[in-house]
């Protein structure tokens, strides 16, 4: 179990097994540009502030360039988190929260009953 | 007679495995031949040797084919595109597997375009006398056969120009700014037949070379939503439909192969001519051109090409 902290926000979600980056957002609730979900497009770079992935499936280098994965840059929709990770999602990425009752219920789930309700209960998670 | 149809796309895949359970189980087409890393495939109601071919390594477009009628036509292609100011090739017979000689043109956008007049005739899965009317074990989606592909240009009215003039398309539509500004391509479609588009151009930055989608033609609405139920169970990344285009009234949906490759199931619209105005779109009206029924443009379609 590795944890998903979102730059600039004070939420971590904890990801599943081989749950790639967007899988673990779009479960929490929240949503982003994303298009082919298959690491083609290469809409859906973010940048891993801290923190190691790893890829479900070969990523070529014409959408990925070496220089790219040098800077930490990733395609969230192929990228798995093999660490805890820190990611920021650019602005044109636009992270936000669509659902907010399946993030309140990822967040209340992971922290355990009743103990995250403070945090669940508060704002912090909502990203507009 | 000149450029008959759209005769192949030959697209790059990331993981052939992936691709041969998209482009065989999910949508019913043919293995044909695999050489190396090719693979060449044909819908079951062509009856050319192959109309879809994936190479291993990469993803986008490589190069389309079109098929003319006659030997001479690829004389008249290479002399208008001498004219033109494109760069040609002569490909001999046997450069493409089953596929006769011809002549290789790099496309102002950048794509590669090959034109010949033969393949290995192979004919389809109900054959020519007495033909039922779809093979009775279908595979899929079963899509019978390709429809149209749209590639993206930095500058649409060069490439553009360049299917009139040299190939004798003509435009059945065309996305302008306004009609202040009709000279201006955003977007255009062109046929050489009664298809609404053989190949159809969409302008963007950095844009050239680059696959917006190929099209696979089926029948009727009832179709579209089998395709999509078909997809559903096969967990296809879906970009857009089922709905139907204002742009050729096509019925659609638009999804992704396991590379990312943008595809589309594509049926209907209505029949071309030649001697039929071009259908004009402005910009502002752009999204009820795309998706007639949602009238709203999403944040992937002008945006996620390979």
């Amino acid at each position: 179990m590795t944890g998903i902290t979102l730059a600039g926000t004070q939420v971590t979600l904890e990801s599943r097994a081989d749950e790639s980056l967007t899988a673990t957002l779009y479960r929490a609730g929240y949503a982003m540009r994303i298009a082919c979900k298959r690491g083609g497009c290469g809409l859906c770079r973010v940048h891993v502030d801290q923190g190691q992935i790893s890829y479900n499936a070969h990523v070529c280098e014409s959408v990925l360039t070496p220089e790219e994965r040098e800077q930490g840059i990733t395609l969230a929709c192929r990228a798995v988190p093999t660490s805890d990770v820190t990611i920021s999602v650019p602005e044109e990425g636009r992270l936000r929260c669509v659902a907010p009752a399946f993030t309140r219920y990822a967040l209340r789930e992971q922290s355990g009953a009743g103990k995250g309700a403070a945090q669940a209960g508060g704002r912090d998670w909502v990203i507009d | 007679m000149g450029v008959l149809r759209l005769g192949y796309v030959h697209v790059r895949v990331t993981d052939m495995e992936a691709a041969k359970r998209h482009y065989i189980n999910t949508m019913g087409f043919y293995p044909m031949l695999e050489v190396g890393n090719k693979l060449y495939l044909k819908g079951w109601d062509e009856f050319d040797h192959h109309s879809i071919v994936l190479e291993e390594g990469g993803v986008g477009v490589a190069k389309v084919g079109f098929k003319v009628a006659k030997p001479d036509d690829i004389d008249v292609i290479e002399s208008k595109s001498r004219t033109f100011g494109v760069e040609t090739q002569r490909m001999t017979k046997g450069d493409n597997p089953d596929v006769s000689d011809g002549l290789r043109i790099t496309l102002p956008s950048g794509h590669i375009v090959e034109v010949y007049h033969d393949q290995t005739y192979v004919g389809s899965l109900v054959g020519t006398v007495n033909p039922q009317l779809f093979p009775r074990e279908l595979v899929g989606i079963g899509a019978p056969r390709i429809d149209h592909a749209l590639l993206g240009c930095d500058d649409v009215n060069t490439t553009e120009k360049f299917f009139i003039d040299v190939f004798d398309f003509y435009q059945v539509e065309r996305l302008i700014p306004d009609l202040d500004h009709q000279d201006c391509s955003l977007a255009t479609w062109l046929s050489s037949g009664n298809r609404g588009h053989d190949i159809a151009l969409i302008q963007g930055e950095n844009y050239d070379k680059k696959l917006h989608h190929l099209a696979f033609q089926l029948e009727g609405w009832s179709d579209i939503l089998k395709a999509g139920q078909i997809m559903s169970i096969d967990d296809v990344p879906i970009d857009m439909g089922p709905t139907q285009h204002g742009i050729t009234r096509g019925k659609t949906i638009y999804y992704f192969d396991p590379s990312g490759n943008r595809n589309e199931v594509f049926a209907d619209g209505y029949v071309a001519q030649r001697d039929r105005p071009t259908m004009l779109w402005t910009a502002d009206q752009v999204a009820r051109g795309i998706n007639a029924i949602n009238r709203t443009l999403n944040e992937t379609f002008t945006t996620a090409l390979t």
